[in-house]
């Protein structure tokens, strides 16, 4: 079993605003194997990119407050870290990838500067030489071609995927252990997606890398993912690995979410399926089970208790009050049931 | 880049003869004459004098001589100060002008940028609440107050300071404060809003992603795409503090330029009021210019038009 990198304890971040107290990730708990890649998904405002900007400490405060829980980075927890040890580990021991490659590099610096710019950061002993080198270097590993000309570019001289890249090749400068990738693709076109995801895997398999991948498309999830967590309103809802998301949903969040994916099997005059209502306020955060209001499953307990994260298996989890022993047995709804005989009738050699 | 420099100074000649024509018919327009004073002239001696400086020729004459001259860049006699040419006029007052405007423009941008950076690091904390106030003051407190203010603490009860005259650099420290205020104030909120805009991008969370330290962040990162705005700023504000400040000169007694701007229209000295006015517009146009060409040093995606693509 390969060790154990990132393990995060019932995070809970609140903000401070003039509403309220949003309470924006109510406990979260998961944890990272070495060269591992976890998808967090689940809807706008959900609270994946507070997760994942919460891991780096990149939330601002205020009006953020850590209020609860651990984030052990290599046995370290990184709440109480300063500003200043914070910024050894940014960049050097976690990475980041973000959404809008467009607005994430600064265009008004040389794209090879932006790169060196971490390498020299987090390496004291390297020359402006060297650091030139290596950037070319990623640059290349990246895909971009003609690094040496690139090097001397502006971000606006780049298109919109070979600017991912570059973020890409920031992120990968300092030899990161983890690699947070907030919606990497949400911005691209689908073929550029396609590169782009691809480029990662290759990342991954040669260096080893951890990564977290926070994403809203569940057709990504499905491509890079080892296991999944389906976050809804703050918490985590459901956990596997992604054929057990994917092949065995237990939550009716997720049957929701894979039952809304439109697919090439969809008949023309079939309704594409949503689910219901829109997501609680955190401000005040609803009683019981959080998604009980749009749930068509929902049981009277669950508008009065929070229902406790229940085991299928040994690497699989959900919190839902139907996994209850005395809870009746719902069948999945028709419309999911038909998707995941979909896929296996795919990929059966594969599961099986 | 040389050309698009060219075609612009071929712009600026066409704006300054636009500039010059209509202030030679203005001030046709406005009633009065140099010689008019309260101790009328006998007729034969005004006639004279309009006969020497070439008033009495019809309008189109007129104007075809000063556009002959402007163009030589002889603006000719002053007619109210006897035996002072406009040139020397200018040539003896703007280097004064000039050494204030440059020491005001100084400080502002130093101490502008400096309070803006400041206060959107801190933003919605204690030195963002003071260096605003400073701002604001500093953007609503008139020129002539502060001056006043200045010269009786600092020049008078302290005695640190000259508090009027012209004789060497301590005694430009009060007035270049006092024209420097309000544009700092400006600047100041300028930078403010430019780097809080800024401070929104991904870019800047990106940096920091990277490791880089609050500041680095700020001087690498945020400050050199904030100063747009702040440049935009520059340009007239140039062109305004080097020509003088009428009212901060008058209350300091410097002997600058600012003073003929005013003096002359009142005096109806049309030689002077020709002089100060080319001189102040050629020197806002060059102003611009560099801002412009500024721009496209500080902002690679902003490509001068005409310049050689690399």
């Amino acid at each position: 079993m390969a060790e154990t990198i990132l393990e995060v304890k019932n995070l809970k971040i609140n903000f401070k605003t003039y509403a309220g107290l949003v309470h924006a990730v109510r406990g979260v708990n998961f944890d990272l194997k070495q060269g591992e890649t976890l998808a967090i998904v689940g809807e706008s405002g959900s609270g994946k990119s507070v997760t994942s900007n919460a891991l780096m400490k990149l939330i601002p405060q205020p009006p953020g407050i850590y209020a609860d829980g651990q984030i052990l980075f290599e046995g370290r927890d990184l709440i109480p870290l300063t500003e200043k040890q914070m910024s050894k580990i940014r960049g050097n021991d976690i990475a980041m990838i973000f959404q809008d490659p467009m607005t994430a590099l600064n265009p008004t610096m040389k794209v090879g500067k932006q790169i060196t710019e971490v390498i020299l950061k987090h390496n004291k002993n390297t020359s402006r030489a060297e650091a030139k080198k290596r950037a070319i270097e990623l640059l290349d590993e990246v895909g971009i071609p003609y690094p040496e000309q690139r090097f001397s570019q502006y971000p606006h001289e780049f298109s919109g995927g070979m600017r991912q890249r570059v973020v890409i090749a920031i992120a990968l400068a300092a030899e990161p252990k983890l690699l947070i990738a907030d919606e990497p693709t949400t911005a691209l076109d689908v073929t550029i997606q396609a590169q782009i995801i691809e480029l990662m895997k290759k990342i991954q398999k040669e260096r080893n890398t951890s990564i977290i991948f926070i994403t809203h498309d569940l057709g990504v999830v499905a491509n890079v993912a080892d296991r999944v967590a389906v976050m809804y309103a703050g918490q985590i809802v459901e956990y596997g690995t992604v054929n057990e998301i994917f092949y065995n949903p237990k939550h009716p969040y997720t049957w929701g979410l894979l039952g809304s994916m439109p697919d090439l099997d969809n008949n023309a005059d079939e309704l594409l399926r949503t689910i219901p209502g829109s997501p609680p306020d955190l401000t005040n955060p609803p009683k019981g089970d959080a998604f009980a209001a749009r749930n068509e499953f929902a049981m009277q307990i669950d508008y009065e208790e929070e229902p406790p994260m229940f085991q299928v298996s040994p690497t699989h989890f959900a919190k839902t009050w139907l996994l209850h022993p005395d809870a009746p047995k719902v069948e999945l709804p028709e419309a999911v049931a038909k998707r995941i005989k979909g896929y296996l009738g795919e990929e059966v050699e594969q599961y099986v | 880049m040389l050309k698009y420099i060219l075609k612009r100074l071929g712009y600026i000649l066409v704006a300054l003869f636009v500039i010059v024509t209509i202030t030679f018919f203005l001030m046709r327009i406005a009633p009065g004459s140099p010689f008019a004073s309260e101790k009328s002239l006998p007729p034969e001696i005004e006639k004279a004098m309009n006969a020497e400086y070439g008033l009495d020729n019809p309008w189109y004459i007129q104007y075809k001589d000063y556009l002959i001259s402007t163009a030589q860049f002889d603006f000719g006699q002053s007619m109210k100060y006897k035996d002072r040419s406009t040139n020397d006029m200018i040539a003896e007052s703007f280097p004064v002008s000039l050494t204030l405007g440059v020491e005001a423009m100084l400080l502002a941008v130093g101490l502008g940028v400096l309070i803006g950076v400041v206060t959107a690091l801190y933003h919605n904390k204690f030195p963002d609440y003071l260096g605003t106030t400073i701002a604001v003051l500093g953007i609503s407190v008139p020129s002539f107050i502060l001056a006043g203010l200045l010269q009786y603490f600092v020049g008078l009860k302290a005695g640190w300071l000259p508090i009027s005259g012209w004789n060497g650099f301590a005694y430009s420290i009060l007035p270049a404060l006092s024209i420097a205020i309000t544009h700092m104030g400006f600047i100041a909120k300028l930078t403010r809003s430019s780097m809080l805009e800024q401070n929104h991008s991904e870019y800047v969370k990106m940096a920091r992603a990277k490791g880089l330290g609050k500041w680095t962040t700020v001087f690498k990162h945020t400050l050199r795409n904030a100063l747009l705005p702040v440049v935009t700023y520059l340009g007239p504000l140039f062109a305004g503090v080097i020509t003088g400040s009428f009212i901060v000169e008058q209350i300091f007694a410097i002997p600058g330029l600012g003073k003929y701007f005013v003096t002359s229209i009142t005096n109806r000295d049309y030689t002077v009021i020709m002089g100060t006015t080319v001189f102040y517009s050629i020197i806002l146009l060059l102003g611009v210019l560099i801002v412009d060409i500024l721009y496209g040093f500080i902002d690679p995606r902003i490509k001068l038009k005409g310049a050689k693509k690399s």
